[in-house]
């Protein structure tokens, strides 16, 4: 699993997270006498407006899209799995409303919801990330129900039935662990979805401004005008990075849990 | 009797749609007669304000109102506008679906064709040129294609015009070539991704048939290379192409805000946007409202076609029509 080139993304991922975390403050520091530089040897990518680091700043927004990523990955998965199963294993009236649930947001799309959501309950880092979760978890919600569906029928379950076990320890530990895997692959691609959501939600002004975050980095420099390109274009490929490397990241856990390809 | 389900349940959706927006937008702090009457208004015209809104209702009942003038096809009115939130709509929504179409297409076409040209030259430098380029665009979000077309337009193409519609005053001919002027860079950024995604998706489906036995067989049977590739190969790539457009639709309409938002095109995406930052709850219900109806009509229209394109699927083995994903 760690020999294919696709899992140098994920771990470039967490290196730039790193440093983004355990930096000394001063090098994100402005420095007003050197606004708008091109890329040179002081300051690889350049500087933006303020004469702050792009490199610094992009590896600043790090660990906030790394956060994002995994309370997307969360949210929808916890979720995505209480629906599915709750809806696979009971049936009937609780199945058909979850099945309405996601229906939802097969009809609205996630973005628009997001964005409203987002713009009346409060643009915190946290607060965006559980709103894109609910948003991504339908279709993690869909997987689970399927396994469910066609696991139920099986004799382990019936035996467990028969044994007297209750109806969560059966879902908990007889079905959940056998119906997990879809479930855990689709969480890291919503992690890459909630990543671009959120830059884009950034873009248009709707992130924590408290925060680094790559999408305001792009677009606050972009209304500076053209001549800054390098400083448009980092954030650009750090975003762009992240997505790859999460969905690369959950082709690696498919193939992984795809016993059947690996031996 | 299944239509009749279909269309109980794409009603019961549409009610839980508005629903879910009302209650966000009623859960917005502060006053929105603050913000179109000023701070200085007085009590008295705060309250008229809400009263001539309907703002002085209790919540159930200003809902079901809200449902029995969705039934009439009253969008209600917009705070910010001041006229009928249907009007503001219907003058705004050609343009997103132009720029959609457009987007969709070259997509399509692309994304399409450079998988046909992939698995054609199959094991080639030319595979490897689509695997590639593919792999660099699907991933990249419209802000940063968006913000790069807009560079690269106005550094080597200045002729080009990119942002907005073009005016109003043109007429026949004319105001057609102008707003196709336009639309190039929007539909460029809005395309470029998916063309990214169907590029991959089709070269995989085409390079799995071009593997089956039926293809082994009409090689076997002396059909040209070209025949085989475009028309056997082909129709099986295709279906599941297809199944994703009704997913697609919503993705798109996404798309269309930030690159609305960017290229300052006239259309409901920058719609809602400037609704969501006027706190204009009557026009944001409406967006809601009609952008769920685009979708369902467009994921019935996508079931039918593939029932016409699939026989195993016409024979009513499929579920439901309210989302095409929901059963497969």
């Amino acid at each position: 699993m760690l020999l294919t080139p696709g899992a140098l993304l994920p771990l470039i991922i967490i290196v730039m997270a790193a440093a983004g975390l355990l930096l000394p403050e001063s090098v994100f520091s402005p420095d007003y006498s050197a606004i708008h530089e091109v890329p040179s040897l002081a300051h690889l990518l350049g500087t933006d407006g303020l004469g702050r680091d792009v490199l610094m700043r992009v590896l600043k927004g790090a660990p906030t899209s790394l956060l994002v990523g995994g309370a997307v990955a969360f949210f929808s998965a916890v979720l995505g799995i209480a629906g599915g199963a709750a809806a696979g294993y009971l049936g009937g009236w609780v199945d058909a409303l979850v099945g309405r649930l996601t229906d939802y947001f097969l009809t609205i799309p996630p973005f628009f919801f997001v964005l409203v959501a987002v713009a009346i309950l409060g643009a915190s880092t946290l607060t965006s990330s559980i709103i894109i979760g609910i948003a991504l978890a339908a279709s993690t919600a869909r997987q689970v129900r399927a396994q469910f569906l066609t696991l139920r029928q099986r004799e382990f379950v019936a035996s467990a039935r028969l044994i007297g076990m209750s109806t969560p320890a059966i879902i908990f530990f007889e079905i959940l662990p056998n119906a997990i895997q879809p479930a855990i692959v689709q969480s890291a691609l919503n992690a890459a979805s909630g990543v671009l959501i959120h830059a884009g939600l950034g873009f248009l002004g709707l992130s924590d401004p408290n925060v680094a975050e790559w999408g305001a980095m792009i677009s606050e420099n972009f209304a500076r005008g053209l001549s800054g390109w390098w400083s448009i274009l980092a954030p650009g490929v750090a975003v762009t990075l992240f997505v790859v490397g999460l969905t690369s990241l959950g082709d690696q856990l498919n193939r992984y849990f795809d016993v059947a390809r690996r031996y | 009797m299944r239509i009749a389900a279909s269309l109980a349940q794409m009603a019961m959706l549409l009610m839980f749609v508005v629903l879910t927006v009302f209650t966000l937008v009623h859960m917005a702090p502060g006053d929105p007669a603050n913000l179109y009457l000023g701070l200085g208004a007085t009590n008295e015209q705060v309250a008229a304000f809400h009263h001539q809104m309907g703002m002085d209702r209790p919540l159930p009942e200003q809902f079901f109102t809200l449902l029995r003038q969705l039934l009439t096809g009253d969008l209600g009115t917009s705070l910010a506008y001041r006229m009928p939130v249907i009007d503001i709509i219907s003058q705004k929504l050609p343009a997103t679906l132009m720029l959609m179409a457009a987007g969709y297409l070259f997509a399509l076409t692309v994304g399409i064709g450079a998988g046909i040209i992939g698995a054609w030259r199959q094991d080639t430098p030319v595979e490897t040129v689509v695997r590639v380029a593919s792999g660099l665009v699907y991933a990249q979000p419209e802000f940063i294609v968006g913000i790069v077309v807009l560079v690269m337009a106005t550094t080597y193409l200045p002729w080009l015009p990119i942002v907005g519609m073009g005016a109003s005053d043109e007429k026949g001919w004319a105001a057609v070539g102008t707003v196709v002027l336009h639309l190039i860079g929007p539909a460029l950024a809005l395309g470029i991704a998916r063309a990214g995604i169907y590029a991959r998706m089709t070269l995989t489906a085409m390079l799995t048939a071009l593997n089956q036995d039926y293809v082994v067989a009409h090689r076997a049977a002396g059909f040209s290379e070209r025949r085989i590739v475009l028309v056997y190969a082909l129709r099986n790539a295709l279906l599941p192409i297809i199944t994703t457009i009704g997913i697609e639709i919503r993705f798109l309409f996404a798309g269309a805000v930030i690159t609305e938002v960017i290229f300052s095109w006239p259309g409901i995406g920058r719609l809602i946007f400037d609704g969501i930052l006027n706190r204009d709850a009557p026009l944001i219900i409406g967006v809601f409202f009609i952008v769920a109806v685009l979708t369902m009509l467009i994921n019935v229209a996508t079931d039918i076609v593939y029932a016409l394109l699939d026989p195993r699927v016409s024979k009513g083995t499929r579920a439901s029509t309210a989302g095409p994903a929901a059963t497969s």
